[in-house]
């Protein structure tokens, strides 16, 4: 019974872990920035969210392979991916602000931190 | 130059796409649909087979003890008997056996050895999943070449549909649903394309390579040659088939569950899943036990075959590397393995393709609405009917069949339909009343969306999946609370599934009336002018219209 907890477990990471790399793939674009913070970030912001979110979905492939042999783990992953891309698309129309705590530690850029207050 | 040719290459795919679309599209829908719903074959076959609805077993099977004697009671002088091994999602052992040139199915309580009663319907595996493939047109085999022609088109559409979209990665995420319709369903029609294309890429191709003998017969004519010999040795070779001609002498059947045991030791980590006796009861019987794919991709052809009188080996089979690849090919179709994240994955994208054909179809219907209604053409409303009740028309047909299910009594029998057939028959009647439905519902005025009859499809679809939940609980009692208590996911997940069908109607069924209240309000003055311009034509209509038009748009119509 242990083994089939840990292999629920996995495949929930995996698929968490590919829900936030689409989700920051996503946020690496100027439109859906705008939808989710707001404001235009600082310099170098898209591309490291590029490289997380490239990450997170290679994490998830990993952890597929944990959870299953090759053959299956390669399917759930192409399958998982799709389901991820589609909940973050879904978001992104009707809650974008959920998306919001993924990306809490980019800082807001400095003029408008002066501006607020 | 190279912006120039790309443009002129998706030019020239946006005409072929759209016409394959509009003339497929309703055929692919069907087919998607009832694929999507043959995920769960086996869990529909619980829900309309309540007689099925059995815990998992208690004791180890003996086909010896149980099944052997069950199979002799009723089919002791057929050539053939068939037993599918339970698994996890079919509780009962199915058997089957040849009886004349038909095939007769019951399914065997494993624990106790008894024939469970004929449940009268063919249910998930029997009705829905081969509606799938062959749409049950058996006539010229049109079925499988119907198939096989909306599946090649599909490819084509996936891959015109790829170079049309102009932004396809800078789009990737794109969906505006509060956008105009037109907007609104291109976007979810590319979204459901475009974030899902290997899986509808992989599942039409695989799905055709399923067929290969029946839409590439030239690959095995190539090798074997024309001819029912080259057919023959090629399906030999191919599957392993042993085929031994009977004694006519009688001999009694050496232990199955010894040859289950031997065959399960020569293959390493396998389990058996199908037996199969040749010629019960004869001294040249023979025994083929298949192995179980549950736990891969591909579907095993190994097979190992034993006399029936000496259990000894007569011939062991594994597949070759050709046939192995289209097993793994159509293994990732056909999903017999156990992985229910993987299978409710499928299910889901399943539905995306469903929710791809339909927006394709709005789309088109709203790119061309204003144009046809000012031109007069019949298009827009010729394939809006066609659409209504190609999408809510066949999920409508479906729960019908779902609800006769519940309704019909076990003996029950009309004009020589027994009562299997009877629910096919109400499907069918079912689907043709939703396309008469949204004939007789067109819109109003011409160019607006036939709302209303979506509308009243979509309440159709939330009353008929209550009526399931409702009907399953008082015909069986296996009531919601009860199922969902005990854990019987089979039954608990189909009714919440229908419960959120029924949801999800409701839902669509408000969000129409209060769009058609808001177009309605909006298209005031544009109906105005139009009804002017009517006015010489059809007077009578032009004028009740304008009244209608100048008291301004009311919600409590239609």
């Amino acid at each position: 019974m242990a083994e089939a907890t840990m292999q629920v477990l996995l495949l929930v990471s995996a698929l968490l872990c590919s829900l936030c790399g689409f989700s920051w793939l996503a946020l690496a674009m100027e439109v859906h920035w705008a939808q989710v913070r707001g404001e235009v970030p600082a310099g170098g912001v898209y591309g490291v969210l590029r490289v997380m979110g490239g990450a997170a979905l290679i994490a998830s492939l990993v952890l597929c392979l944990q959870a299953d042999h090759a053959s299956m783990a390669a399917l759930v992953w192409v399958m998982s991916l799709a389901a991820s891309a589609l909940m973050v698309a879904l978001f992104l129309a009707w809650r974008p602000r959920w998306l919001a705590p993924l990306v809490a530690w980019v800082p807001r850029p400095a003029r408008v931190a002066q501006a607020g207050k | 130059m190279g912006v120039d040719i790309d443009n002129r290459v998706r030019k020239s795919m946006a005409w072929p796409h759209t016409w394959a679309g509009v003339l497929l599209g309703s055929v692919l829908f069907a087919i998607f649909w009832m694929g999507t719903l043959s995920v769960f074959d086996r869990e529909i076959d619980r829900w309309m087979q309540p007689g099925t609805r059995l815990a998992a077993t208690t004791r180890p099977l003996s086909f010896d003890r149980d099944v052997i004697p069950a199979a002799r009671s009723v089919a002791a002088q057929s050539p053939q008997w068939g037993f599918n091994l339970p698994t996890e999602r079919m509780p009962v052992l199915r058997f089957f056996y040849r009886d004349g040139d038909q095939f007769v199915t019951r399914a065997i309580d494993p624990n106790t050895g008894a024939l469970v009663a004929d449940q009268g319907s063919h249910a998930g595996t029997g009705f829905i999943f081969p509606f799938h493939y062959r749409l049950h047109i058996s006539w010229l085999d049109l079925g499988y070449w119907i198939v096989g022609v909306a599946g090649m088109a599909m490819l084509f559409l996936l891959v015109s549909g790829v170079i049309i979209h102009r932004k396809i990665f800078s789009d990737f995420f794109l969906f505006r649903p509060k956008k105009r319709l037109q907007r609104a369903s291109l976007d979810l029609h590319n979204l459901s394309g475009v974030l899902v294309l290997p899986f509808h890429f992989v599942i039409t191709l695989s799905g055709l390579i399923i067929f290969i003998s029946i839409y590439f017969p030239l690959g095995t004519v190539g090798a074997y040659g024309y001819g029912k010999e080259g057919s023959d040795q090629f399906v030999q070779e191919a599957y392993g088939n042993f085929k031994r001609p009977k004694a006519n002498q009688a001999a009694p059947l050496a232990s199955v569950d010894a040859m289950v045991a031997e065959a399960e030791r020569q293959w390493p980590g396998g389990q058996a899943h199908f037996v199969r006796v040749w010629h019960p009861g004869d001294a040249n019987a023979y025994v083929e036990v298949r192995r179980s794919y549950a736990h891969d991709v591909t579907m095993h052809l190994d097979r190992i075959t034993f006399d029936g009188a000496t259990g000894s080996v007569l011939h062991r089979f594994e597949g070759a590397p050709v046939m192995k690849a289209q097993r793994f090919i159509s293994g990732m179709h056909f999903i017999q393995f156990e992985h229910w994240l993987l299978r409710w994955l499928y299910f889901f994208a399943g539905l995306s393709g469903c929710v791809m054909i339909a927006t394709g179809f709005l789309f088109w219907l709203e790119a061309r609405r204003a144009n046809h209604a000012k031109r007069g053409l019949a298009g827009v409303r010729v394939v809006e009917a066609m659409t209504i009740g190609s999408v809510t028309g066949i999920i409508i047909a479906t729960l019908a069949f779902f609800v006769i299910n519940r309704l019909l009594p076990l003996d029950v029998s009309v004009a020589g339909q027994d009562r299997a057939a009877l629910e096919m028959w109400v499907f069918y009647l079912a689907w043709l009343g939703t396309f008469m439905h949204a004939a007789l519902r067109p819109a109003k005025p011409a160019a607006q969306p036939a709302v209303r009859a979506w509308r009243e499809q979509c309440w159709a679809i939330a009353t008929l999946a209550l009526a399931a939940v409702l009907l399953n609980w008082l015909t069986t009692g296996d009531h919601l609370l009860k199922t969902l208590a005990v854990g019987y996911w089979p039954v608990a997940g189909f009714d919440l599934a229908l419960v959120a069908s029924a949801v999800l109607a409701l839902l669509t069924g408000r969000k129409l009336r209060r769009r058609e209240a808001a177009d309605r309000g909006v298209q005031t003055t544009i109906a105005a002018a139009d009804e002017a311009s009517d006015f010489l034509r059809k007077p009578a209509a032009a004028t009740a219209g304008m009244a209608k038009a100048t008291l301004g748009g009311d919600a409590r119509h239609g």
